[in-house]
C-alpha cells in the first residue's frame, strides 16, 4: 500500500513525493513535490528536450505546463482536505504569460481558495524563481467526492 | 487533404500523439491509452487532455498558415478548458476549429472525444495571437 503523505501524525513529503512521483502522467513528466505552505503546496518539473515546445528546444510545451498546474492545484485541495480524495477538475484556466525558456524548470504553486459543498476553487501559478514574476497562473474548479482516501498511510 | 506539414513538439512523442487524419483541412490528433497519460488511475490525466486540445490547436495554427501582419506565427495566449467526462482507457481524439480570426487574435474551439464525436469528453477556448 502506498502511503500518500497525510499520515496521522501530519503530512509527510517524502511519503507524498513517492506518490507523486511513482506512476501516471506526472511520472512520465518528472514531476515531484518541492514545498508548501499552511496555505499552498508546490510540485515541480524539470526542463527536458522531451518535454519542449519545439524539437530545436526553446521553451517548455504547454502541455507539461497544464497538468502541472492541474495538479499542483489539485494536490493544494488534497492538502486542504489533508488527505487524497478523489476529486476531478471541472474546468481550468490557464494564461500563458512568457515562456518558460530553455533551462529552466518550472515550479507550479497551487492554492485552494474556497471550498463550497463538493466544489473547490483553486488558484496556481507556475515560475522559475521568483513567484512575483509568474510565467503562468492557472484557476480552476473541481468536484469533491466523499469516500475513502484513494491510497492510505 | 494534407495542406501543409506540421510539426507536432517533442511532447506530442512522449505521450504518443500523433496526427491521426485531416478532417475537412484540420488534423485530427489522436493518442492510445497508457499508463504514461493517465492521472486518476483507469482515466486521462486532465493536463493530457488540455495538452492533447494545445497540440490540436498548434497543428491548425500550421495548417492554417496563421500570421500576423509582419509575417509573425500565432502563439497561444490562454485555454479555458471544460472537462465534460472522464478520459476512459481508450484512443483518445482531438481537434481544433477555427472560431474567429483576425489580423492580431485568432479564437479557436477544440474538441476532445473517444468513440463519439457527438460527446466531446474535454473542449478548449483557445485565444491565439502573433508571438
Amino acid at each position: 500500500m502506498l502511503n500518500d503523505g497525510f499520515a496521522a501524525e501530519g503530512f509527510n513529503a517524502a511519503g507524498f513525493d513517492a506518490f507523486l512521483a511513482g506512476f501516471s502522467h506526472n511520472a512520465v513528466i518528472g514531476q515531484r513535490y518541492r514545498t508548501h505552505s499552511p496555505d499552498w503546496l508546490e510540485l515541480e518539473i524539470p526542463f527536458r528536450p522531451d518535454l519542449a515546445d519545439k524539437a530545436s528546444g526553446g521553451s517548455l510545451a504547454r502541455g507539461p505546463i497544464i497538468a502541472l498546474l492541474d495538479c499542483a492545484a489539485g494536490a493544494a485541495i488534497w492538502f486542504s482536505r489533508k488527505a487524497v480524495l478523489p476529486q476531478v477538475t471541472i474546468d481550468l484556466r490557464v494564461d500563458f504569460l512568457r515562456p518558460v525558456w530553455e533551462g529552466s524548470g518550472i515550479v507550479g504553486r497551487g492554492r485552494c481558495t474556497h471550498v463550497a459543498g463538493s466544489t473547490a476553487w483553486v488558484e496556481a501559478i507556475g515560475y522559475e524563481d521568483d513567484p512575483a514574476d509568474p510565467a503562468c497562473r492557472a484557476y480552476g474548479t473541481y468536484m469533491l467526492f466523499k469516500g475513502e482516501p484513494m491510497w492510505k498511510p | 487533404m494534407e495542406a501543409v506539414t506540421v510539426d507536432l513538439p517533442p511532447y506530442a512523442e512522449l505521450i504518443g500523439a500523433t496526427i491521426d487524419h485531416w478532417s475537412d483541412g484540420y488534423p485530427v490528433i489522436a493518442v492510445n491509452y497508457s499508463v504514461r497519460v493517465c492521472g486518476n488511475p483507469g482515466t486521462f490525466h486532465g493536463g493530457v487532455l488540455g495538452g492533447l486540445a494545445d497540440l490540436a490547436v498548434t497543428a491548425t495554427l500550421q495548417a492554417r498558415n496563421l500570421v500576423g501582419p509582419d509575417g509573425a506565427p500565432f502563439a497561444t495566449l490562454n485555454t479555458t478548458i471544460e472537462y465534460l467526462r472522464g478520459g476512459l482507457e481508450m484512443r483518445t481524439y482531438a481537434r481544433a476549429t477555427i472560431i474567429r480570426s483576425g489580423r492580431r487574435l485568432a479564437c479557436i474551439k477544440a474538441e476532445i472525444w473517444q468513440d463519439d464525436p457527438a460527446s466531446p469528453c474535454a473542449i478548449a477556448i483557445v485565444n491565439c495571437s502573433p508571438a
